[in-house]
């Protein structure tokens, strides 16, 4: 008797390894979604019916970008919507609560774009007082999502360790729109701690860049 | 009892499955240097723009390790260059590097081109399984290989992506100078039918010319892991 509950205990202590090492986990923003891909501004609607909604995989990276067919609900948080298309600074704070959490995906790139420094910044807030601060710049770690005559270029890189960023492709149409992934490997810090949330902060004006973001992944692998 | 038996089985099967997922650490650095045949100052021509900030050793790009041959003297050849192979001439040349590991399911190579062209056929990349299985791989310029150095003439972008699956490939940045240099690192992810094999080698196969494209190679790295 006390063999078999001591093979259940063993038994439930390894599914549970198991189950952690199966790592990625989405993270649903569409409560803080404000507009979709053919919203009413009439500045994101290249070939907006093209873009990309529900689960996808980029990178081997699964994202939950928010919408549905119909496009009547909102599919990113765009920081020119929140400013009211004027300028000014906009956050937007996403609750993420996963524990452990090594590397942070996210889809984001820019209406416009431009290299100076201050217009993005990114927090991550663990549970324990951990926090990190990363300032994405245009033509480097994001980049306008049209093809044109903005910030056309990005690192182009993963992170070389902790406390480092890169940015890659996830998505283009073929019609010179594109979706991009940010990849941050927290400081060793958050290894302990739960991810509590992040925020974004855009600081930018319309005709010079203001970021949008399209879904968040968390993971407790590196990259 | 038997309601025990099941239990001890389950948790043995769960045990190897945690075991094998935790003995992963899988990457091999495959050593080039004996088909090697320029330095980075080297032919062609003089040796490639701000040859002496090009890398050697071990590094580790996005991530993974690399062997790129060479010495701090600069005396030991660093890459094998097509167009030396070919004596600046046109023609196919290739060559083999022998791998020999087991149950590799992801290849990444450290390789630019000399020039570049958007042009098909002039390139590809050959993996070979013991057990028979075989993938080649065309690489085209300005999506899976561009010119090392940063110009408005030839070829400058890449995919800037990891592959979708297997049987695919990608193409992301691993190096830079500063200086308009620049490695990029090809990320195949073997098709599947390699899964229970040993990858015996990687065959380059390149029909470019001077002036044209001409692609070299700096480093191989395998894994047993997905990308």
């Amino acid at each position: 008797m006390k063999n078999r509950k001591l093979s259940t205990l063993l038994l439930m202590l390894c599914l549970g390894t198991g189950l952690a090492n199966a790592a990625n986990k989405t993270i649903n923003i569409s409560s803080v979604a404000n507009n979709s891909w053919c919203g009413d501004l009439g500045i994101y609607n290249l070939n907006c019916s093209t873009f990309p909604y529900g689960t996808k995989h980029y990178n081997g990276i699964p994202f939950v970008i928010a919408g549905d067919k119909k496009g009547t609900e909102n599919n990113a948080w765009f920081s020119d919507f929140a400013a009211g298309g004027g300028s000014g600074v906009v956050s937007v704070t996403i609750p993420v609560n996963v524990a452990k959490v090594k590397t942070v995906y996210t889809l984001m790139n820019t209406i416009w774009g431009s290299t100076e420094s201050g217009l993005l910044s990114i927090t991550f807030t663990g549970s324990e007082g951990a926090t990190w601060t990363f300032d994405p710049i245009g033509g480097t770690n994001v980049r306008d999502y049209n093809n044109g005559n903005y910030t056309d270029t990005c690192i182009c890189q993963l992170p070389g360790g902790v406390g480092q960023s890169g940015t890659i492709n996830a998505w283009v149409n073929g019609l010179g729109q594109r979706l991009d992934e940010q990849i941050y490997e927290l400081p060793a810090a958050f290894a302990t701690q739960t991810l509590v949330s992040i925020t974004i902060t855009d600081s930018g004006n319309e005709g010079v860049q203001r970021s949008f973001l399209a879904a968040v992944t968390v993971s407790t692998t590196g990259p | 009892m038997k309601r025990h038996n099941i239990s001890v089985l389950m948790l043995m099967i769960c045990l190897s499955t945690v075991l094998t997922h935790a003995a992963k650490v899988t990457t091999t650095s495959i050593d080039i240097s004996s088909f090697a045949d320029t330095t980075w100052c080297g032919a062609p021509a003089g040796g490639f723009i701000n040859c002496s900030t090009f890398p050697f050793g071990e590094q580790t790009y996005d991530g993974i390790p690399f062997l790129i041959p060479g010495n701090a003297q600069g005396t030991a050849s660093n890459i094998w260059a097509a167009d030396v192979e070919a004596g600046g001439n046109s023609g196919t040349v290739s060559v083999t590097v022998p791998i020999n590991v087991a149950k590799v399911k992801t290849v990444y190579t450290l390789m630019n081109t000399m020039w570049g062209t958007g042009a098909s056929g002039l390139l590809s990349v050959t993996f070979t399984g013991s057990g028979g299985a075989n993938w080649t791989v065309d690489l085209t310029g300005n999506v899976n290989v561009r010119d090392y150095n940063q110009n408005g003439s030839t070829t400058n972008s890449i995919l800037c992506q990891l592959p979708g699956g297997v049987g695919k490939t990608a193409t992301i940045n691993a190096w830079v100078n500063g200086e308009g240099q620049r490695l990029d690192e090809q990320v195949y992810e073997l098709p599947a039918a390699f899964k229970n094999q040993t990858l015996v080698s990687m065959t380059i196969t390149d029909s470019g010319n001077a002036g044209e494209q001409r692609s070299f190679l700096a480093a191989l790295t395998v894994s047993t892991a997905a990308p």
